[in-house]
């Protein structure tokens, strides 16, 4: 693990930072999502300090491996060092601006976040030179930018209209998390407002959070269309710290005015969310419902097939495992699933 | 690995290649000891650390960082030896043996 992916650990899970004069090295102490507890060994600028003062100043030293180091380390190797000036380097803001790391994948950037210029603070013996003590007041991360969406081949994608009531919302998290699929939920500002627990949920489980946008009949679209979506997604990210680059449409392509708004919306860089194979509302025959999709997915399909939520929660969530089966199994024609919505 | 094995396996590397020799390993392996390996090849890179078996073990303790880099201090020439230090990151959950490297 790198020094820029060790911190962004670190900051992320909140890690107790300590410098263990002892056993010369720094040790971080973290809490994983599932509760256990780890330690990190860094051998940071300051391990790198303590270790080549014990070193002849003219010993030739390599750095291993390369490009995972904290990149004070460089300004440490001068053959002349002083104490002091060791003291001054440390203190540096530690930037690892030059470092982007990536999660997730797919052909589009979802979210991106700036690099946290660090900050450090060493007490050294003036003496000797050893180190004595280490914090890290500003923990500093890199950029970061996750990635997602549909994968370039065709494939069927669950999305479902709106969010799950509270009540319903644990059985079917826990229903998609078995079957190993990664839905997208598309709401609207009301959804947003209203409910912002279970959408942070949704995400936390790993999920998308699509905006669904009414549009106005308008052969030109404006300024009414950028406000209502920006403020959706303002919410959006109040709630989640996120913005969504899923976009549904609330009308399926009628005419000019309705293409119009498709073009607007990628214009912008999002993803359309096009219309798909609709779950009847209520409860239904699962079977029946997995026929007609492997029906209209026979050929070169690339949609979602999409479940309406709200008061309709208990009804999905009672038929999804038996759709999410029978969708998958053997001898199924339906096209393999993509871990992202397009 | 036996020590006279390398040693023969780095004199026909040089001789048959021409070209210059390096041996990397761990700062405390037995073969630094083997002054015909030594004088055999022209570069040694003492990798100053080790891969702890349990997240408890710090990788370079500074007592044993001490007496290893003595001990190649005395063993290598100073200019064909070379110090790695680093090792970036480890990470391991607190209760196990298991590491992420």
């Amino acid at each position: 693990m790198s020094f820029a992916e060790a911190m962004d650990m670190m900051a992320e899970a909140a890690a107790g930072i300590t410098y263990l004069p002892d056993l010369g090295t720094v040790r971080a102490r973290l809490v994983d999502g599932s509760y256990q507890v780890h330690d990190v060994w860094l051998q940071d600028a300051t391990v790198f300090r303590d270790q080549i003062r014990r070193l002849d100043p003219v010993q030739a030293v390599a750095i291993w491996p390369l490009g995972y180091e904290d990149p004070a380390v460089w300004d440490l190797l001068d053959p002349n060092m002083s104490p002091g000036l060791a003291m001054e380097v440390l203190q540096r803001p530690v930037s690892l601006d030059d470092v982007v790391l990536q999660s997730g994948s797919g052909p589009f950037v979802t979210g991106a976040e700036r690099a946290v210029i660090g900050q450090r603070d060493v007490v050294m013996d003036p003496e000797s030179g050893a180190i004595m003590s280490e914090t890290y007041r500003v923990v500093p991360r890199p950029n970061r930018i996750s990635l997602g969406g549909a994968a370039a081949s065709r494939g069927l994608h669950v999305t479902f209209d709106g969010l799950p009531g509270a009540e319903t919302a644990d059985n079917l998290l826990a229903t998609l998390s078995h079957a190993g699929v990664r839905a997208a939920f598309l709401v609207d500002l009301r959804d947003l407002l209203a409910d912002d627990a279970t959408l942070r949920r949704i995400v936390a489980a790993g999920h998308d959070i699509g905006l669904r946008l009414a549009l106005d009949r308008q052969p030109r679209l404006g300024p009414g269309e950028d406000l209502r979506h920006n403020t959706a997604q303002m919410a959006l990210s109040h709630a989640t710290g996120m913005r969504s680059l899923l976009i549904q449409p609330d009308s399926v392509i009628a005419g000019r005015a309705d293409f119009e708004a498709r073009v607007w919306m990628v214009d912008r860089g999002f993803l359309v969310v096009a219309a798909g194979i609709m779950a009847p509302f209520g409860v239904f025959d699962p079977m029946i419902f997995v026929a007609r999709v492997r029906d209209e997915a026979s050929g070169d399909f690339s949609g979602n097939v999409e479940f309406a939520l709200g008061p309709n929660s208990q009804a999905v969530t009672a038929v999804l495992p038996a759709i999410l089966s029978g969708l998958r199994s053997r001898d199924s024609n339906s096209r393999r699933w993509a871990r992202r919505p397009a | 690995m036996d020590p006279a094995i390398l040693t023969r396996a780095m004199l026909r590397l040089r001789d048959r290649l021409g070209t210059e020799t390096c041996v990397i390993g761990p700062i405390d392996a037995p073969f630094w000891d083997d002054g015909r390996l030594i004088e055999s090849i022209d570069l040694a890179v003492a990798r100053a650390f080790v891969d702890p078996a349990t997240p408890t073990d710090a990788p370079a303790l500074p007592g044993w960082l001490d007496t290893h880099l003595d001990r190649v201090a005395t063993l290598i020439p100073g200019d064909k030896l070379v110090i790695a230090l680093g090792r970036s990151a480890m990470s391991g959950r607190a209760d196990g043996p298991s590491l992420t490297l």
